[in-house]
């Protein structure tokens, strides 16, 4: 564990706090400034930070590249439809199920494919993802193709209750996941990274690290999946599809991936792009397809990468 | 089952296999050589079918389709190697994957610009429309054209990999880069051609398609998705694999199609999983490690 105050003890780290404390103090307010079609793309943005900053601890983190991620999210998305409509479960206990589910679905994922490396691992997540999305729309308690649609407790038909809730649930996400990197936990994982057989030497059981990190994200990822279902008041087969891990994949390298909060900006480029670009060209795939080719191209560090490069200072990871 | 039925299925398992064969033989050289998973490359295939289409609509003669179509999706690919894949051969995977993501955004906007949402059905040749009449069954001539050409594909392919200099060039590429290099080889070259050879197959895949079945926007990713299948069942990087792999899944998805109707889409992912747990290098694969 870090200590606290060694936290906040470098100048750079308390202008972070200062800077935190401003952006949650406006984050509080947002509902008196926005109207709900805004307010509505601000939780969508907080909901793919959560998936996407779980998704980093694999990648970023531990060096694991998983290319089915969606299988988690949808995974999420369809435990908290299904509890809430056949059970009647309250909201938070049915994305708190939906997101254990996810994690335990990722444990067993993770048990077959860790065992494989690089593309051929992204690959195989893929290929589980496809098969339940393949599966999905067949099952006939699933919905099938139509999906499943949720009515919500009165309490969270508002789109400003669900604000604060995906609004508190991602503060939660940003502090665990801050505690978790900064552990001994948190730097074995950094050294899987650089050096899994160093590590290995050391008595560290890395199977077990990379299985617990995977597990991990896929917990943060299926939560992400289970707020999405709440915002958007249902479960839909497109969330299993490839093309959503594609997009936390998306959010993760446009932000940047050096910086701990280097996801979250990505999300918020990609859900800008979509919801807003949106409605003035039919043609918004473009414009973020061109994005991703240029951040390929000259800017490989993301977006707070590039910062981090201007202001001098070596990004911390 | 009827003696009938097992035969029309059996060809028409071997057509999709043909098509299935044409994708991922593309997918698992770009992949074997160029070290690159290309995710854009159901586009490809997807814009030689629209394009066969649009010059059917001008000269309504499909062979001229055939011929044209695929050239010009491979010169397509070859810009997009000198511009864009070239950048990223040295790069981790994450930063592969994501160029040919951006791809596929923009690429499929550009087909809805230029084709518009709607979908094409091509016109087929006259002298194979209709069919062999086999106790009932009709086995249409266009499946054994399918076939015939996923054949004379991979015959072609394996005599310029494996009898011409060019072959031993790409495979030498394929060795080691630097090393070429060094001994005056323009590995770049080879790279752009190895490229547009597999855009090409890709192209006259999408040009057989649109013979026998409806062009939409988002075909593109359904057909990456079943080659991708193919290609890692087979082993990444194996050209054997692929024709095996594909009448695998092929003639599976057909017959399955009679027993287990709904479940047909989820049994090929299935197979790929268990082989996955099993064989992760694919079934002719090189182990790695």
């Amino acid at each position: 564990m870090i200590h606290f105050r060694e936290v906040i003890n470098t100048p750079g780290q308390k202008r972070l706090l200062t800077g935190g404390v401003c952006i949650f103090a406006i984050l509080l307010i947002l509902p008196l400034i926005l109207g709900l079609g805004n307010l509505f793309l601000v939780s969508r943005i907080m909901a793919l930070s959560i998936a996407a900053m779980g998704f980093n601890l694999l990648w970023g983190y531990t060096g694991i590249l998983s290319f089915g991620h969606a299988l988690f999210y949808g995974m999420g998305a369809y435990m908290f439809a299904l509890v809430t409509i056949k059970f009647g479960v309250p909201v938070l206990a049915s994305i708190a199920i939906a997101s254990v589910v996810g994690g335990l679905t990722a444990m067993v994922v993770g048990t077959f494919v860790l065992r494989l490396k690089g593309v051929f691992l992204a690959v195989a997540v893929m290929a589980f993802g496809q098969l339940i999305w393949a599966l999905n729309l067949r099952l006939k308690f699933t919905g099938g193709t139509d999906g499943l649609a949720v009515q919500p407790s009165p309490l969270f038909l508002s789109q400003v209750n669900c604000y604060y809730l995906t609004l508190g649930i991602f503060l939660t996400t940003l502090i665990l996941l801050r505690i978790i990197v900064g552990s001994a936990f948190g730097l074995t994982l950094k050294g899987i990274r650089e050096q899994a057989l160093r590590v290995e030497f050391h008595g560290v059981n890395v199977f077990t690290y990379q299985l617990a990190s995977f597990t991990i994200s896929g917990f943060f990822t299926a939560l992400s999946g289970s707020i999405a279902a709440l915002l958007v008041r249902g479960a839909f087969p497109d969330m299993f599809y490839w093309t959503v891990s594609g997009e936390i994949l998306v959010a993760c390298l446009i932000g940047g991936i050096k910086v701990f909060l280097g996801p979250c900006v990505g999300a918020s480029v990609y859900e800008i792009v979509d919801g807003v670009v949106n409605r003035f060209t039919v043609y918004w795939p473009m414009i973020l397809g061109t994005i991703l080719i240029l951040v390929v191209l000259f800017f490989r560090e993301g977006i707070t990468g590039v910062f981090m490069n201007r202001a001098g200072a070596s990004g911390e990871r | 089952m009827q003696l009938s039925l097992f035969v029309a299925q059996f060809f028409s398992g071997l057509s999709t296999a043909a098509v299935l064969f044409l994708m991922a033989v593309g997918l698992t050289m770009i992949f074997g050589i160029l070290r690159v998973l290309n995710l854009a490359h159901g586009c490809f295939y997807l814009i030689a079918a629209f394009t066969s289409c649009s010059i059917c609509s001008l000269i309504p003669n499909f062979w001229i389709a055939l011929i044209i179509a695929p050239v010009l999706v491979a010169l397509l690919g070859g810009l997009i190697e000198i511009g864009l894949f070239r950048r990223v051969y040295d790069l981790p995977e994450a930063y592969q994957i994501l160029l040919s993501f951006g791809l596929i955004y923009v690429f499929g906007d550009v087909m809805k610009i230029v084709w518009g949402g709607l979908p094409y059905f091509n016109l087929r040749p006259p002298a194979l429309d209709g069919g062999i009449l086999f106790r009932g069954h009709t086995l249409p001539y266009y499946n054994f054209f399918t076939i015939g050409v996923a054949l004379t594909i991979g015959l072609l392919l394996w005599i310029i990999l494996y009898k011409t200099k060019l072959g031993n060039l790409i495979r030498a590429v394929e060795q080691d880069r630097e090393v070429c290099n060094t001994l005056g080889i323009n590995s770049w070259n080879i790279s752009t051609l190895t490229f547009m050879i597999a855009t090409w197959i890709a192209g006259i895949g999408g040009v057989i398609s649109s013979g026998s079945m409806t062009i939409s926007l988002g075909v593109d990713l359904e057909v990456l998705i079943s080659a991708f299948v193919v290609v890692v069942i087979g082993g990444m990087g194996s050209l054997a694999g692929s024709a095996v792999a594909a009448i695998i899944v092929g003639l599976i998805s057909a017959y399955s199609v009679l027993v287990i109707a709904q479940f047909a889409t989820a049994l090929t992912f299935i197979i790929l999983v268990i082989v996955l747990i099993f064989r992760p290098w694919g079934l002719l694969g090189e182990r790695l490690q």
